[in-house]
């Protein structure tokens, strides 16, 4: 049914969207791949699930797994990342090296088994003659309007500015008089903030289990690299399209060869267009 | 002695040294630590692989587990398919990896760095998606590697059971090893290494010098690629077991990590990452669970307060060792140490 | 001395989009000449120098390169050919020594254009005449107390000395230096002067890029002014200095 395969990639847009949009907001101000960035969503919805379990309602679980984790943010920031501002390899290699250390507190903590988020919203609706999950559209709903107000917020409001012209250029940003430092612990700060997020409402529609976030990871290097490094803007756009994509070819191909088309979309994207589609090329190629 | 004399000497001790390596395995004897340094040589080679393709010629590839991976499926395929004989197999198998190396190597020539980099994870990923929906390959249950049994091995009154978990397979594993160390060792020596280096320090500047960057890098991802098949098809064959996880994502950053830590760029880093993995990931008193944790933490110091990696650390500490021992002497009057800084 | 030029450009054109960097450049380059190159910034020195030794390609015109046509070659090849530029900006090797990279200049003439540059490369070590070749150099670029010292710390004049150093172990026949001098003082381009002519005794042709008027017209045979990306003089320095449109130039941009 065309109205649920195109539902189906809203959805998965959104999942990369909420997944890719924090990550994106690192790597463009402080130039390093945050690996760790799936590793805390993976952490984040186990934290929200235990919340839960325990009685906490979900939206409060929420808020304080976000806080928690933005806290976990600055941390790393002011401790690890900034002794190593200048040695982007050296920020590479922490950010794997703790993935290592919350895969091991995940898994001491709550073992391999897959555990699972109550959904926010149970039942079904009817939509143009598609039969779509009601809680699966209000991911797409917050996803939208969500990212929605970020991306605004990033385009218009002045810390928003602050923020693209650190990604853009740290030295001439400094010049200007921008406090470079308190930027980039900004933008630690709200990317593991949206990835808590991410992980908490994700983990309301997919199994909560250790390689939650590596898979997802995955996904969202696609989905920044063929929207555009260093946009925002573009890693929604790049989630519609990578999101489209698989949930078409799910539907029309064997599911051997659907597994393939993201990735073919990001070879083709490197090969072609490797600043993306709405990417300028501030990096070289 | 002749100039030439004291780098044969040199490169003697450098190539030979590893062997040390292998004496407390061989001395304590048992089982678990055979197998313990069996997975510690093979991640050995892994980060060997890198190291020719990062550390020498600048290129990071996150594809050279996937690219084993090639050489490993194309062995073991061959073997229960086609029964094919278990040298050719894997002369076989090395020559598809490198083969599928040859496609990297030409898209580095078009992407750089950062951009690459993600090219090169998606090839991996390709490749495991691939294996994952093949029933030939077993999909991810994998294949048994059942077949092919290596040979006894009979030298002047010594046999070694190359199959044999109680030192046979060790030695096999460890004798690849050290041809591979000797391979990088010379390698850095030989015009062809000094250019991967120029390469990767500045290619702009080494092809003023006619150095050409599209033949250095493709040869070093060629190169690498016969010691992440050798390393695959090892692999395997200690786990008599083929599964994709071998080859994911997630072990790839590991490769990375642990030459990273050891001293990415230095000859005996792997060799060092070898150890790391033997002491942390293995032999390590701790919980399973807490592994690869542990790994993460003594990761991030290492990182933070050695940013050449243990090798990088330990140059510094002869640096000063032997600066010292010259202000030693030098002050007790007998030296003919040169000055830092001699002009 | 050859009758035919080393060297010879006819009417080299370079655009970029509606800028013309170099405009109808026409001059050729007799062998064993020095030859200097001044102009004001932005008058396509740097762009003359790109096209010659292949960093960049014409838009139009003819470069023959000893009777050939070198249009078509890669300035990876042309520096095989012996046609070798240094950098503005002190490029080097950051990892390596002062030897190590000299050793890596070494590394191409011990193998003779050929196998995409794969024959040769497996001898280990340096070969005894390389290695001679490497000594040499740096006993006359004055850099011998230099030899262990990673390139990275190195002064900017020693930088950039080497810089030349490892052109010429390319042992070229055609050596351009871009701006050899910037960033020295004055005793330090004095000693340039001389190498430069030690140079040219060895039997290399050499064009200078210089800003450093001086600095020209004591060493060059010959000097080629640009403005404007065009070629205005081509003379003999008193001929230069006295020609009214090379003043006009420098005036004009003072």
């Amino acid at each position: 049914m065309l109205v649920e395969t195109i539902f189906a990639g809203l959805f998965l847009a959104s999942i990369y969207a909420l997944a890719a949009f924090g990550l994106a907001i690192v790597y463009g101000v402080l130039h390093v791949l945050n690996f760790a960035h799936g590793a805390l969503l993976t952490l984040s919805a186990y934290l929200v699930f235990q919340l839960v379990t325990s009685g906490w309602p979900f939206w409060g679980a929420i808020i304080a797994v976000t806080v928690v984790a933005a806290g976990i943010g600055v941390l790393l920031e002011l401790f690890l990342f900034r002794r190593v501002i200048d040695r982007p390899l050296s920020g590479l290699i922490i950010s794997i090296g703790l993935i290592g250390i919350i895969d091991s507190l995940v898994a001491v903590g709550w073992g391999p088994d897959p555990r699972a988020l109550p959904r926010m919203v149970d039942g079904s609706m009817t939509v143009f003659g598609g039969i779509i999950a009601k809680d699966r559209v209000l991911v797409v709903v917050i996803a939208i309007v969500g990212l929605g107000l970020a991306q605004l917020a990033i385009t218009r409001a002045p810390w928003g500015k602050l923020l693209r012209a650190t990604a853009e250029d740290r030295e001439a940003a400094a010049m200007q008089g921008i406090p470079v430092l308190r930027v980039r612990t900004a933008a630690f700060v709200v990317g593991a903030g949206l990835a808590a997020v991410a992980g908490g409402i994700i983990g309301t529609t997919l199994p909560v289990e250790p390689g939650l976030g590596d898979n997802l990871i995955l996904k969202a290097f696609i989905v920044i690299i063929v929207g555009g490094v260093g946009s925002t803007g573009g890693t929604l756009l790049g989630a519609a399209v990578v999101g489209l994509a698989e949930a078409l070819s799910i539907s029309y191909m064997p599911t051997s060869t659907a597994q393939l088309v993201p990735l073919a979309v990001l070879i083709v994207i490197l090969l072609t267009r490797p600043q993306g589609i709405a990417g300028t090329l501030t990096e070289r190629v | 002695m002749t100039a030439s004399g004291r780098l044969r000497g040199r490169l003697q001790v450098e190539i030979f040294w590893p062997l040390l390596l292998a004496v407390p395995v061989v001395a304590s004897g048992t089982l678990q630590h055979y197998q313990w340094a069996v997975n510690g040589v093979i991640w050995g080679l892994w980060a060997l692989s890198l190291n020719i393709v990062w550390g020498y010629a600048g290129q990071l590839s996150v594809a050279q587990l996937a690219l084993g991976g090639v050489a490993g499926y194309t062995t073991t395929l061959l073997i229960s398919l086609h029964d094919v004989n278990l040298v050719l197999a894997v002369l076989a198998g090395v020559g598809t990896a490198v083969l599928c190396s040859l496609l990297l190597g030409l898209a580095s020539l078009r992407l750089h760095g950062f951009y690459f980099t993600i090219l090169s994870v998606s090839f991996a990923a390709v490749f495991v998606t691939l294996v994952t929906n093949s029933d030939t390959a077993g999909r991810t249950a994998g294949l048994l590697v059942d077949r092919g049994r290596l040979p006894v091995v009979d030298i002047g009154g010594l046999r070694w059971d190359l199959d044999s978990g109680s030192g046979g397979f060790f030695a096999l594993a460890l004798v690849v090893f050290m041809a591979m160390h000797a391979l990088a060792v010379l390698l850095r020596e030989c015009p062809a290494g000094r250019a991967m280096f120029a390469v990767r320090d500045d290619e702009a500047l080494a092809s003023s010098l006619g150095i050409r960057g599209a033949t250095i890098k493709i040869l070093s991802f060629a190169l690498s690629a016969v010691v992440a098949s050798v390393a695959g098809i090892l692999q395997i064959y200690s786990f008599r077991l083929i599964v994709p996880e071998f080859f994911s994502f997630h072990e790839a950053l590991l490769s990375l990590l642990l030459l990273v830590v050891a001293g990415l760029g230095y000859t005996y880093a792997p060799a060092i990452g070898a150890v790391v993995y033997v002491v942390l990931y293995q032999a390590a008193p701790v919980e399973g669970e807490w592994r690869v944790g542990l790994l993460g933490v003594f990761v991030i110091l290492i990182v933070l307060f050695f940013p050449d990696g243990i090798a990088g650390g330990i140059r510094l500490l002869a640096r000063r060792a032997s600066s010292l021992v010259g202000r030693a002497a030098r002050w007790s009057g007998r030296s003919t140490a040169r000055s830092d800084y001699a002009e | 001395m050859q009758s035919e030029p080393l060297l010879e450009l006819h009417e080299i054109n370079r655009r970029y989009g509606g800028v013309v960097a170099v405009k109808d450049v026409t001059l050729d380059l007799r062998t064993g000449e020095i030859c200097g190159l001044l102009g004001p910034n932005g008058a396509g020195k740097t762009t003359l120098v790109n096209l010659i030794s292949g960093f960049t390609t014409p838009s139009s015109g003819r470069i023959r390169y000893r009777g050939k046509d070198i249009g078509r070659v890669g300035h990876t090849t042309r520096s095989r050919m012996g046609l070798v530029r240094t950098f503005q900006h002190a490029r080097s090797f950051a990892t390596m020594t002062v030897r190590e990279s000299m050793s890596v200049a070494g590394t191409v003439p011990a193998d003779h254009h050929r196998w995409f540059g794969l024959r040769g490369l497996t001898s280990i070590g340096t070969s005894d005449r390389t290695a001679h070749d490497l000594e040499s150099l740096l006993e006359r670029f004055g850099l011998t107390g230099w030899r262990d010292h990673p390139v990275a710390s190195l002064p900017y004049g020693v930088k950039k000395t080497l810089g030349i150093a490892m052109a010429m172990m390319m042992e070229p026949q055609l050596l351009m230096l871009d701006e050899p001098a910037a960033g020295l003082n004055t005793s330090e381009t004095t000693r340039l002067q001389g190498l430069v002519e030690d140079i040219r005794d060895l039997g290399v042709t050499v064009i200078v890029i210089e800003h450093n008027v001086p600095f020209i017209l004591e060493i060059c045979d010959r000097v080629a002014v640009m403005d404007n990306g065009e070629l205005i003089a081509h003379a003999p320095p008193d001929e230069v200095m006295r020609d009214e449109r090379v003043i006009g130039a420098y005036l004009g941009a003072a």
